[in-house]
């Protein structure tokens, strides 16, 4: 087999986007000729599939597929021919078939021997029934469910976010025409482009700035004539005079030429270069129906398998949706869809008894509405009990029953997003353990968005997600922390507050602020990313953010340095070098081109709960007691308790804060986190021992100040010397603490426990 | 090595130590200009008769640029491009003394490593000369920041120095030789999987 390289693609890959585009049109293709078994001419485009498969697998020596596609393929020349007619059982083995295929075309190249060997006798076995006489339709009355396709005209998009292929149309015959039109792409290089693009937008506006430059020019050439005039005035009208003056004057006019030319130009290359970004943008969507084509099929086996009988509408399969939300979309979408067939719709008699048609509906719609992506799932089928979810609430002890007892019926439904909170009493295939729609409202709120359930008694239910449109762009509040750009995403803000640092009251000597009547404390932002406090002005800008939600959440004020304003930001992923960076999400680049990084608001949030329990975070005090008077804080490193505790009591008498580190690698990397003003240090310690840990700290320039005194048992001179060799300010005997040397030679360096810095 | 060996090289007439393109170009002209000395034919027989691996090694292209008090080499095959610098942002938590953050180059967010920190030199000089330059593939980039920019200049390596006992036997030297120009001045050529090695380091 060959795998020659084709622009980044192998020949499998070519393979799989076929097999990919040709399964799909057979899989439509075949269910809706068992909904109507006499439209001879649907099955022409499922025969050029087959066909096209065949010689696709052909060429790269997939002999399996190729026996396969030729078996359906002969099939669906009989159908075409009249010489057989399709029915329900003859579908089946056509859809196995087809499965098999997309099978194939999902694993990787290098996994293609092993699933020869193991599929080969499941593919002799179908492609032998397919050859043989169509199976007998013993129960193809009860299997003919029909499944119907009903496509909306496309939704008319908004112009920034235009479809990357063309509207899908009304059959499912005319998607392979659709296909033709896309092209594959690779993801990194689409992400590429729009980078360069961003880029692109922002160097245009450079011309702005080269503008007023030469509009500047034009003002001295301006003046320059004007002086020549005055001096035509005062010293006659000299004939060279007139001349410097005529060509001030021509220069003048030029300038204001190119002046105008110029500004025309940068307006095009500014507004060429906008629609260039947005188009780019917009070359990330994909119609929501890429998601959707395997949901008619999944629909009928399920409901053929429950013996209930269902009808699917798909709305709006043309919507475009960036594809990173669709990709996130599949799975909940498809766990909506098991749970409505499963427990939402009854059997066809029950159905009947209760004057409802036998043939059940289930809607999947997308569309776009005021800057969100609405998906909607909805069932005509027996809808949610308000009060078996009030009666679970309460043996659950979820709530006390007088608090249930006054819950709306949509309060009610948003239990059904709790984890494991199920109100299916038994366990199925199909839909699990009915747990899992807490899956659908995580994934929502990790894209940024929302989900509700909506459903009435006896008529049905709804799931509703609102979506943003794309992932690839966050509207954020812009603001400095510590001198550098930061941006904090609009839908994990519940409130941005300007307000003067003088209203700012305490509440044990942690600043607070009213906000609706709510106490929020403030914490410093700079301070929980590590970078130092925050300096502060007349006015405090504070992001307030929330743990939880309603009227249960806890809320922060995250102090910043500045508010610069609100911006839509394009996301771009941290250097995977980089791994998991604490408190950001990603970066993007701020109007100028600088980067900046997007704030993880759960994350920190989670931190300030986390340090605030420890004891390691005070919320921010007033800025006077704050910045003016501050305790100095010592770093102990050794690995012995005894010595540590007796070094940290004596310190802390002397009125010092002080932190501990366990050996030299932990206080390596305590002094790099965190400010302190003096580090103690054992020497004999395990993994990195104090004349290393000394050395290491020393290696780096903005320590070199730092006052270090070492700590030891060793009182031998080489020990001093290696000590002081190492970067040490001082080398103490343990017998330092029986005396005063400790305290003094502490006092010595680094002067008394208070700082006015 | 002596001095008067890299004089009587650098007078052979193919080999530019330190010597810019359009100087290399004059001298060629005047070459062609006059008739060859029988001495030089010799030369340039040797040279072209010598093998290709040989030849190659002598003119190879390094990047020169200006550090603190220092010239460092880096092999074009490292460093990539030369760009103006741009703003660096720093990543919280991040405090490796030589990791920088990231900046914009060229639309591309592009991780910074602080080289004056890496070698124990200190920036100086004016700031406009000073100059990013990009280092690495172009799948794990680095920039860093030089004080300014040389350009590329041809060294022949076997002119190359050894480093000082205190850098090459040093854990984090990063020196793999000294390129001599005229006047007592070198460049410190940097061994390219050291400074790859070190600049993984700040991510630590």
């Amino acid at each position: 087999m060959s795998a020659g390289d084709l622009g980044g693609f192998s020949l499998f890959d070519l393979f799989r986007a076929e097999a990919e585009t040709h399964g799909r049109s057979l899989n439509d293709g075949l269910l809706a000729l068992e909904a109507n078994p006499d439209d001879v001419v649907a099955i022409e485009p499922l025969m050029r599939a087959a066909h096209s498969l065949k010689g696709a697998a052909r060429i790269i020596g997939l002999d399996l597929a190729v026996k396969l596609a030729h078996a359906m393929e002969d099939v669906l020349v009989a159908a075409q021919k009249g010489r057989e007619r399709l029915a329900s059982p003859r579908i089946d083995q056509l859809l196995r078939g087809t499965d098999l295929l997309a099978k194939l075309a999902a694993i990787s190249e290098a996994e293609l021997t092993q699933w020869n060997a193991a599929h080969q006798a499941e593919v002799d076995v179908l492609a032998a029934a397919l050859a043989a006489a169509p199976p007998a339709a013993a129960f193809a009355s009860a299997a003919a469910v029909p499944v119907a396709e009903a496509f909306t005209p496309a939704i008319a998009p908004p112009s920034l976010l235009q479809p990357a292929a063309a509207p899908a149309s009304t059959v499912p015959a005319a998607a392979a025409s659709v296909e033709a039109k896309t092209v594959r792409v690779s993801a990194d290089s689409v992400d590429r482009i729009m980078r360069l693009a961003g880029e692109m937008t922002v160097e245009s506006r450079r011309f702005t700035g080269l503008r007023d430059r030469m509009l500047a020019l034009k003002e001295r050439l301006l003046d320059l004539g004007e002086t020549i005039e005055r001096l035509e005035g005062e010293v006659g009208s000299h004939p060279r005079v007139r001349e410097a003056g005529a060509r001030v004057r021509d220069a003048f006019r030029d300038a204001a030429h190119h002046l105008a030319a110029s500004d025309e130009l940068s307006q095009r290359v500014e507004e060429t270069s906008t629609s260039l970004y947005h188009a780019t943008l917009g070359s990330r969507m994909r119609p929501f129906g890429d998601i959707t084509h395997g949901f008619p099929r999944l629909v009928r086996d399920l409901a053929k398998e429950l013996g209930k009988q269902v009808k699917l509408d798909l709305v709006g399969a043309s919507v475009p949706v960036d594809r990173d939300i669709l990709a996130r979309l599949e799975a909940p979408l498809n766990h909506m869809v098991r749970n409505a067939i499963d427990h939402g719709i009854e059997m066809p008699n029950d159905r009947i008894a209760a004057s409802k048609a036998p043939m059940a509906r289930i809607a999947i719609e997308a569309r776009h509405q005021a800057g969100h992506l609405i998906v909607r799932v909805s069932d005509d089928g027996r809808g949610i009990d308000p009060e078996r979810i009030r009666a679970k609430v309460v043996s659950r002890s979820l709530a006390a029953p007088e608090m249930a007892e006054r819950m709306s019926i949509a309060e009610l439904l948003e239990f059904l997003f709790l984890p494991g909170f199920s109100t299916a009493s038994t366990v199925t295939e199909i839909s699990g353990r009915g747990v899992g729609l807490d899956v659908v409202q995580s994934t929502a709120q990790e894209i940024g968005g929302k989900a509700a359930i909506e459903s009435r008694l006896g008529k049905g239910t709804a799931f509703r997600l609102e979506l943003p449109l794309t992932l690839s762009v966050v509207r954020a509040a812009v603001v400095e922390i510590a001198g550098e750009p930061y941006a904090f995403p609009l839908v994990r803000l519940e409130r941005v507050v300007r307000m003067p640092y003088a209203e700012l009251t305490t509440v044990e000597g942690r600043q607070q602020f009213m906000l609706d009547g709510v106490s929020v404390g403030t914490v410093d932002a700079s301070v929980l990313l590590g970078l130092g406090e925050t300096e502060r002005d007349d006015t405090a800008s504070i992001m307030v953010v929330a743990h939880g939600r309603g009227d249960e959440a806890e809320r922060y004020g995250l102090l910043v340095a500045n508010f610069e304003g609100e911006s839509d930001l394009v996301v771009r992923t941290l250097d995977a070098r980089l791994g998991r960076v604490s408190h950001v999400s990603a970066a993007a680049l701020t109007e100028t081109g600088e980067p900046l990084l997007i704030v993880d608001v759960d994350d920190l949030v989670q931190s300030v709960r986390q340090l605030l329990s420890e004891g390691r975070l005070r919320g921010t005090s007033s800025s006077v007691a704050s910045s003016q008077r501050r305790k100095r804080r010592v770093l102990v490193v050794d690995d012995s308790l005894t010595v540590r505790e007796v070094e940290r009591q004596l310190l802390t008498r002397l009125g010092y804060d002080v932190d501990v580190a366990v050996d030299g690698a932990d206080g390596l990397n305590a002094v790099r986190q965190g400010s302190y003003s003096l580090v103690v240090s054992d020497v004999d310690m395990p993994r990195m021992n104090g004349f290393e840990f000394v050395a290491a700290v020393r290696r780096e320039a903005r320590f070199a100040d730092l006052p270090i005194i070492i700590v030891s048992y060793k009182d031998r001179e080489e020990d001093r010397i290696a000590g002081m060799q190492a970067g040490a300010n001082a080398y103490l005997t343990k017998g330092a603490f029986r005396d005063d040397t400790f305290a003094r030679t502490v006092s010595d360096l680094v002067g008394g426990p208070e700082t006015n810095d | 090595m002596s001095a008067d060996r890299i004089s009587s090289i650098s007078q052979g007439g193919h080999v530019s130590l330190g010597e810019d393109a359009a100087t290399t170009s004059e001298r060629l002209r005047s070459l062609l200009a006059r008739p060859i000395p029988p001495e030089e034919l010799d030369e340039n027989t040797r040279s072209v008769a010598a093998p290709a691996g040989r030849r190659q090694r002598f003119a190879r292209p390094i990047l020169v640029v200006q550090l603190g008090p220092e010239l460092l080499g880096l092999d074009v095959g490292l460093a990539r491009r030369v760009v103006r610098v741009a703003k660096t942002h720093r990543i919280p938590h991040r405090t490796h003394d030589a990791f920088g953050g990231i900046a914009n180059v060229g639309g591309e967010l592009v991780l910074v490593a602080r080289l004056d920190r890496l070698l124990g030199l200190d920036h100086a000089g004016d700031e406009s000369a000073r100059r990013m330059v990009v280092l690495g593939d172009e799948r794990r980039p680095w920039v860093v920041v030089v004080d300014r920019v040389e350009g590329v200049r041809r060294f022949d390596a076997e002119q190359f120095l050894t480093a000082p006992a205190t850098v090459a036997r040093a854990l984090d030297g990063m020196t793999e030789a000294l390129a001599p120009l005229d006047d007592n001045a070198f460049v410190s050529i940097l061994d390219s999987s050291r400074l790859a090695r070190g600049l993984e380091r700040c991510l630590s």
